[in-house]
C-alpha cells in the first residue's frame, strides 16, 4: 500500500474525529451573542445550555399545591439549598442541592403566614420574605419558624402616601435590610435589624434632565409647573449582595445604569454603562428583572421584554447573550416572562419562568467554561496565565475579539510588541495597538539612530544645495513666474497667496 | 495637450496665490473642463487612497469594509450640490460666474486638499494617540485651506467684493441644506406613493 494513501486515510479519520460535533443532542432554540469591541454583535456556539427544567411535583401532595404557581423569586445560598418564591401559593419552597423537597415556608395561619410574597433573602441563620401582600417583612429560622416581622418604617422621610410593599430585599453582613418596594423610586429602603428603624435610601436612579426640561423651568409659572406631569427617577427591580458586601440592582424605566454594582456608599463601580439591547424600539424598554452573580463576580441578567439573558462580566463588559421569547412552542431555553435568576456553585444557571411555572436550568459548554476561565485570570491581570485558555478559546471561536485583546495583553507585558500589535489590531483596541506602535517605534529609533541622523542631516544640506541652485537658475532666465499683472478693473489688486 | 499642462499647472498657481490664481481661471481661460475632472478623480483617489492607508489608530476600520461607492456619494454629492447651489444664488445676485466657471473654480479649490491628504496618512503610520494632536492640527489646516479657497473662488469667480462673498457663501450653504432636505422629502413621499400603488394592486389582486 503506498505511504501517502495511508497518510490521507489517517488524515480523513484524524480529522473526522475532530469534526465530530459537541456532545450537545438536543436542539437549542436560540442563537447565542456577544458584541465585539465595536459594538458589533458577533455569534458564538452556545455558552449555555438548558437541560432540565423542575417545577411540576415538586412538593408532595400532603404539603400542599404539588406544582410552583407564579414563581417570582428564586435564591441558592451557599451548600446549594433553593429557594423558591411562590408567589400565588403563598409560600416560599425550599428544596437542597438535588432539588429534593425538604419544607414550605409560610405557615397555613397566624403571624407566619405569607401573602402573595415576592421577594426572598436567606443567609446562614435565618429566611427573610418580602411578603408583598401583607405589607412586611417576614423573617423566619431556617427551619422555617416565624420569628419576627418588619412594618413599614415609622419615619416622616417617606411621603405619608406611601405605601411599603416590599418586592425584593437583601441583608448585608451588619445585618442591614435592603428593600426594593413597589414603585420604589426613591431606590432602596434600608432598615437597621434591631427594630426596623428606617436607615435611609440606598443606589437610587437619578431622573433624567434635558434641555426642554431646563427651559421649562425658566419659562413656565410656578401654576404651569405644577400642571407638568412629575419626572420620576427608574424603580429599582431588584436587589442582591455578594461575598464582598457589593450591592447589585437592576432598574427599570431608566436609559443607563440598568444595572449597578453599588459600593459601601452608593456609587455604582461599573460607571452606569447601556446594558441590554442597544437598539431598544419605540414604546418598548430594557426590562431588567433580575441579576445573579456567580462566585467570580459575572453577573447574569435576564430581560422580560425580549426574554434575553445578558450576561456580563465583573466589569460590565456583555460575554454572552441568548435566549428569548417564547412564541407558543414551549421549547426548553425560551422563556414566556422570566421573572427570576439565580446561579449556584457550578455556575448552572436557574431561572424562574412566572407564566409557564417553571424553573429552567442552564449548564455552561466547555467553551462558556474557557471563557470564564481565561477571563477571570484577565481580570485579576494575570495576563500570561490566562493565555493558554485564549488560545484555546480561539480554536473554538476564531472570532471572538476578548481572546484576541487577552493575547495581545499577555505579549504586550512579555515585550512581544510585534505580536501584541497584530492582536490589539485583531481585538480592534486603538489604545492598545497604539501603545504598542510606541514601543516599537522607540526600539527602531534606537537601532537605527545613526541612519535616522545621518538622514535628516542630508535632507538638510540637500534642502539648502537646492535652494541656491534653483535661484541661480531662476537668475539666468529671467523672472521664472508665470505671474500675470492683474487687470485694472480688477478689484484686488495687492498680490496675495 | 499642452493646453492641457497649462491648466494642471494653474492648480500648482492657485495653492500659491488664490487671488489672482482664481482670477485668471475664470478671465484668462487658464482653466478647463477637462482639468477639473482630472483634479475630481485625483480628489476621489486621493480620499480612497488615505482611507486605506491612513494608520488603524485614526482610521480604526478594516480594509474590508471600505465602500468606494459610499465614499463617492459622501465626497461627491455634497460637491455636486455645493456647485449648483452657489451658481443658483449668484445668478440671481449679479455674480459674473457662469455654471462652467463655478464647476471648474470648484475643481481647482479642491488643491491643498488632493495635495496634502495622502502624505498626511502616509504621516499617520509614524504616530500614536500621543501625538493625534499633531495629525488633527495638519488635518484642520488643509480643511481650513480648502474652505478658504472656497470663499475666495466665490469672490474672484462672480467678481464680488469681501462683504458680498461671505453673504453668499452663507446663502449657498443654506440653500444647499435646503435642497437636501428637498430631496429627502421627496424620496420619502415617493417611496409612500410606490408603496400606496404596491397595495392597491395588492388589493385589486385579492378581490378577483
Amino acid at each position: 500500500m503506498h505511504n501517502w494513501l495511508r497518510f490521507v486515510i489517517a488524515a480523513v479519520c484524524i480529522a473526522g474525529i475532530g469534526l465530530q460535533p459537541a456532545v450537545v443532542k438536543a436542539e437549542i432554540p436560540y442563537r447565542t451573542f456577544s458584541y465585539d469591541s465595536g459594538n458589533g454583535e458577533f455569534f458564538v456556539q452556545p455558552a449555555y445550555v438548558p437541560f432540565g427544567y423542575i417545577g411540576l411535583n415538586l412538593v408532595p401532595p400532603e404539603s400542599g399545591p404539588t406544582n410552583l404557581n407564579n414563581p417570582n423569586d428564586l435564591f441558592i445560598d451557599d451548600a446549594d439549598n433553593l429557594f423558591i418564591v411562590d408567589t400565588k401559593n403563598n409560600r416560599v419552597v425550599h428544596l437542597d442541592a438535588n432539588h429534593r423537597y425538604i419544607r414550605a415556608i409560610g405557615d397555613p395561619s397566624g403571624p407566619g403566614q405569607l401573602k402573595e410574597p415576592n421577594g426572598v433573602y436567606v443567609n446562614e441563620e435565618r429566611v427573610y420574605v418580602a411578603d408583598t401582600g401583607n405589607k412586611r417583612i417576614a423573617v423566619f429560622d431556617r427551619s422555617g419558624k416565624f420569628e419576627r416581622e418588619y412594618k413599614r418604617p415609622d419615619t416622616t422621610l417617606l411621603p405619608s402616601s406611601f405605601e411599603f410593599e416590599p418586592t425584593k430585599l437583601t441583608v448585608d453582613k451588619r445585618g442591614f435590610l435592603y428593600v426594593a418596594t413597589n414603585n420604589g423610586y426613591q431606590g432602596l429602603i434600608v432598615l437597621d435589624d434591631e427594630e426596623g428603624a428606617f436607615q435611609g435610601f440606598f443606589g437610587a436612579n437619578r431622573v433624567p434632565f434635558n434641555l426642554i426640561d431646563y427651559v421649562k423651568r425658566k419659562v413656565y409659572t410656578e401654576d404651569q409647573l405644577k400642571k407638568e406631569i412629575k419626572k420620576l427617577p427608574g424603580t429599582v427591580s431588584n436587589v442582591m449582595i455578594d461575598r464582598d458586601g457589593l450591592i447589585y440592582t437592576t432598574s427599570i424605566s431608566v436609559s443607563n445604569g440598568h444595572i449597578k454594582k453599588l459600593n459601601f456608599a452608593g456609587k455604582d463601580l461599573l460607571g452606569e454603562k447601556v446594558y441590554g439591547d442597544r437598539y431598544v424600539r419605540i414604546n418598548e424598554e430594557t426590562l431588567f428583572r433580575d441579576i445573579a452573580v456567580d462566585r467570580s463576580g459575572n453577573m447574569t441578567a435576564i430581560e422580560a421584554q425580549s426574554g434575553y439573558i445578558y450576561q456580563y462580566d465583573s466589569q460590565g463588559g456583555l460575554l454572552f447573550a441568548f435566549g428569548g421569547k417564547n412564541a407558543g412552542f414551549n421549547k426548553l431555553g425560551l422563556f414566556d416572562y422570566p421573572s427570576s435568576i439565580a446561579v449556584n456553585s457550578k455556575g448552572n444557571i436557574y431561572i424562574a419562568d412566572r407564566v409557564s411555572n417553571l424553573i429552567q436550568i442552564f449548564r455552561q459548554t466547555e467553551f462558556a467554561q474557557l471563557v470564564h476561565q481565561a477571563n477571570e485570570l484577565y481580570m485579576l491581570g494575570k495576563y500570561e496565565e490566562s493565555e493558554q485558555y485564549w488560545k484555546e478559546v480561539l480554536h473554538l471561536n476564531s472570532k471572538f475579539y476578548k481572546a484576541h485583546l487577552g493575547l495581545a495583553k499577555s505579549h504586550y507585558r512579555k515585550g512581544d510588541w510585534e505580536t501584541a500589535l497584530k492582536e490589539y489590531r485583531l481585538a480592534k483596541d486603538v489604545k492598545g495597538y497604539s501603545d504598542s506602535f510606541w514601543q516599537l517605534r522607540v526600539l527602531w529609533l534606537q537601532n537605527n539612530f545613526g541612519i535616522v541622523s545621518t538622514g535628516l542631516l542630508i535632507l538638510i544640506v540637500l534642502y539648502y544645495i537646492g535652494r541656491k541652485i534653483w535661484k541661480t537658475m531662476k537668475w539666468r532666465k529671467g523672472d521664472g513666474r508665470t505671474g500675470h499683472s492683474p487687470q485694472a478693473s480688477h478689484p484686488n489688486t495687492s498680490a496675495s497667496g | 495637450m499642452g493646453e492641457l499642462v497649462i491648466h494642471l499647472k494653474q492648480a500648482i498657481r492657485i495653492l500659491r496665490h488664490p487671488v489672482d490664481g482664481f482670477w485668471e481661471l475664470r478671465y484668462e481661460k487658464r482653466g478647463g473642463l477637462l482639468a477639473a475632472i482630472i483634479l475630481l478623480l485625483l480628489a476621489y483617489l486621493a480620499t480612497l487612497i488615505s482611507e486605506i492607508s491612513t494608520s488603524f489608530i485614526f482610521n480604526p476600520i478594516e480594509v474590508k469594509f471600505i465602500n468606494p461607492w459610499l465614499i463617492l456619494a459622501q465626497v461627491g454629492i455634497p460637491w455636486i450640490t455645493w456647485v449648483l447651489a452657489n451658481y443658483l444664488v449668484s445668478s440671481i445676485n449679479r455674480g459674473q460666474g457662469r455654471l462652467v466657471d463655478v464647476l471648474i473654480g470648484s475643481a481647482y479649490a479642491l488643491i491643498p486638499y488632493i495635495c496634502f491628504t495622502v502624505p498626511l496618512s502616509l504621516l499617520s503610520n509614524v504616530l500614536t494617540i500621543g501625538e493625534s494632536s499633531i495629525y488633527l492640527f495638519f488635518q484642520y489646516i488643509i480643511i481650513g485651506w480648502t474652505g478658504f479657497l472656497f470663499i475666495v473662488l466665490v469672490q474672484e469667480i462672480h467678481n464680488y467684493d469681501i462683504g458680498e462673498t461671505i453673504w453668499i457663501t452663507v446663502l449657498s450653504i443654506l440653500f444647499m441644506l435646503a435642497i437636501w432636505i428637498l430631496l429627502l422629502i421627496f424620496a420619502g413621499l415617493s417611496v409612500q406613493l410606490v408603496d400606496f400603488i404596491e397595495q392597491l394592486y395588492e388589493e385589486v389582486s385579492f378581490r378577483e
